[in-house]
């Protein structure tokens, strides 16, 4: 049975989903990224051939997507993530309108139709405050555990207030709060609640409606997700591996290249007709 | 066809080195260079009085000594282009000219004025409203301040050469509007990179000059001389519009993502050409109308024009699959006509993609991404 690859080369890691031609998930795998992002690519897609014990021949497509998406040299061609990470969502669950995507370096807001297209975007600038990085700066400043940091955050009873958005500032505001003695969860909450109203500003451009998930590596931060949902009021939930949403969607278009698929159509259209 | 090639190839030469390309212009028709910052300068009153005026854009160019005199709040073009004077690269012009439209532009040319006292500047006020009879009367007095002006450094103008100049100006325009025009229907004939490099060509050249050029390229256009690109055809249809679009090289990213630009609503551009809907028989009425009665530039207003539905008119009349905004870092005055605009878009059905540019660097790679996702978007609506 041929397999198909879709590869999410981020700005931390490379993240690799391949599928069977029902769209199945037959394997992943996830690499630390770094400067050779072309490397760590094709490590990742090795390690996901070798845990579903499958060859590279077996693989009759690959599509690359993500911010090193053009250094991937396996790839047959490229998708951007705004368009993966729409795709990949609206396979997993067909009802979903909205995906809010935090990675390493960036964020962005995307808005479907009942189709599963893209009907529109946001991005946020040039600066890296409010994403992955951020929290991994701060994780690092206060030396706890990136994957600590939601719970002990959500433990917090008075969060702290981070007055300044730009990384550097922000980890000098830390160690500055550190030192008056504020308890790290209070720290951790003002930290992640910088972050929220940064995403939720976004999804807020984008108007972002419910049916909506959090994606990418800081969906799994639960403090960082309740507050956007707080935020926006509305709810969000998170998808099983956020951080593959866009790998998984580069892989069904690598998968529509080799086996022509039907129009994509969502339950409510499948219902009403 | 081999002629219109050289002329194309030759208005590339503008987006290279648009300083040296319009010095040597200048040059070539014996005429001083003068500068000007904004589309409302009333440029045939400087050619009339033997100059010529060349538009003034943002270089790429760090903004140290510039940064010093204006806060880094400061739009980028405004930077830009002052330390560009301080570094002298304006020192071959007899002088430039500023139009009071935002109060950053107006601020820059108080300092230009005590900071490059050697390269004059002509500082020219515009009415805040531009419909209606009493911004007419005010900017005529304006127009009739500035030709003493010139007269007292250079010569009397007499009134039939800048009549004169002022048709020529106006024919120049027309032109402009059928290549536009052209373009729309046969879009992928020129990439819109060209069009950007014939566009910016006609600020730095002789505008007679460049009239009779767009002339022949119009004609090629029209008589079939000129083949459809197959690389360009069937490319999603974009308009772009902004604070400014001064740089070459927005445009080819924009395309580079498999978008194609066919129409542009920015100064720098279309605008600069828009026809007047009166004309005069005294010169400086016909300036008048020629420059208060286009679309007002969003530091300005105009009661009659909504400008997100004007916007809405123009992608419709170009068959665009969406719009770009190139919103310039800082720019106050379309930041907030950029809701407006948008709302009206999104209402419409238009999509839209904004990137907030600063003049004077490169486009960021994050940027690449939203174009080609934007590109994607497009492509994927299309298909549905």
């Amino acid at each position: 049975m041929p397999l198909f690859a879709g590869i999410d080369a981020g700005s931390t890691t490379a993240k690799v989903v391949l599928i069977d031609d029902a769209g199945a998930v037959v394997a992943r795998s996830i690499r630390p990224g770094g400067a050779n992002l072309a490397a760590a690519a094709g490590a990742a897609l090795r390690d996901a051939l070798s845990a579903g014990g499958a060859e590279r021949d077996d693989v009759a497509g690959i599509v690359a997507t993500g911010y090193g998406r053009n250094a991937v040299a396996e790839a047959d061609r490229t998708v951007t993530e705004i368009t993966c990470h729409a795709r990949g969502i609206f396979h997993l669950d067909p009802t979903v309108r909205g995906v809010i995507d935090i990675g390493g370096q960036d964020s962005k807001a995307i808005v479907l139709d009942p189709s599963g297209n893209v009907v529109r975007f946001e991005m946020n600038d040039k600066c890296a405050a409010g994403t992955g990085r951020f929290l991994e700066v701060m994780a690092r400043t206060l030396e706890v555990p990136l994957e600590d940091m939601g719970r002990l955050a959500l433990e917090s009873r008075d969060p702290a207030v981070i007055s300044s958005t730009c990384t550097v500032f922000a980890e000098s505001e830390v160690v500055s709060l550190a030192a008056q003695g504020r308890a790290v969860e209070d720290i951790l909450a003002g930290l992640c609640r910088a972050v929220a109203v940064r995403a939720a500003g976004l999804a807020g451009r984008a108007r972002i409606q419910p049916p909506a998930v959090m994606t990418g590596g800081v969906a799994r931060n639960a403090a960082v997700v309740a507050m956007v949902a707080e935020k926006l009021n509305i709810p969000l939930t998170v998808p099983p591996e956020p951080q593959f949403s866009g790998a998984l969607g580069a892989a069904l278009f690598a998968r529509d290249t080799a086996v022509p698929q039907p129009p994509r159509v969502s339950r409510a259209q499948e219902i009403s007709s | 066809m081999k002629q219109v090639e050289e002329i194309i190839g030759m208005m590339r030469e503008a987006l290279e080195d648009p300083l040296s390309f319009a010095r040597r212009n200048a040059a070539a028709h014996n005429r001083h260079p003068i500068g000007y910052f904004c589309s409302y300068a009333p440029q045939e009153l400087f050619y009339a009085a033997g100059l010529h005026p060349v538009r003034v854009f943002a270089p790429e160019i760090e903004t140290g000594r510039a940064d010093e005199l204006v806060q880094t709040y400061a739009c980028s073009f405004a930077r830009a282009c002052l330390e560009a004077g301080i570094s002298g690269l304006f020192d071959f012009m007899d002088g430039v000219v500023f139009v009071h439209t935002c109060d950053t532009i107006q601020n820059v040319a108080d300092l230009w004025k005590h900071r490059l006292p050697h390269v004059p500047a002509y500082i020219i006020s515009l009415p805040n409203r531009t419909d209606g009879p009493a911004p007419r009367k005010f900017f005529r007095r304006e127009l009739e301040r500035i030709r003493r002006e010139i007269e007292a450094r250079y010569a009397p103008i007499p009134d039939g050469l800048i009549l004169d100049t002022a048709r020529m100006y106006l024919q120049h325009q027309q032109l402009m509007q059928d290549l536009y025009a052209l373009r729309r229907d046969r879009p992928a004939v020129l990439s819109g990179y060209d069009m950007f490099a014939i566009v910016m060509a006609a600020f730095f050249m002789d505008r007679a000059e460049h009239a009779e050029l767009v002339g022949l390229l119009c004609q090629a256009i029209r008589e079939g001389h000129l083949e459809e690109r197959a690389d360009l055809a069937g490319r999603p249809r974009v308009l772009v519009t902004g604070s400014m679009c001064s740089r070459p090289h927005f445009m080819r990213e924009i395309e580079e993502a498999g978008l194609l630009v066919v129409d542009d609503d920015l100064c720098a551009g279309s605008r600069s050409f828009a026809l007047p809907s009166n004309l005069a028989d005294d010169p400086l009425d016909l300036l008048v109308e020629n420059y208060l009665s286009r679309r007002a530039c969003p530091a300005l207003h105009m009661a009659a024009v909504h400008p997100g539905e004007a916007l809405v008119n123009q992608a419709s009349k170009a068959r665009v699959d969406g719009v770009i905004f190139l919103q310039t870092l800082s720019c106050d005055p379309k930041a907030f006509e950029h809701p407006v605009e948008s709302g009206v878009l999104a209402a419409a059905g238009i999509p839209a993609l904004t990137l907030t540019v600063e003049q004077h660097r490169p486009l960021a790679d994050q940027f690449r991404t939203r174009l080609a996702a934007f590109a994607e978007l497009l492509q994927a609506k299309r298909s549905a």
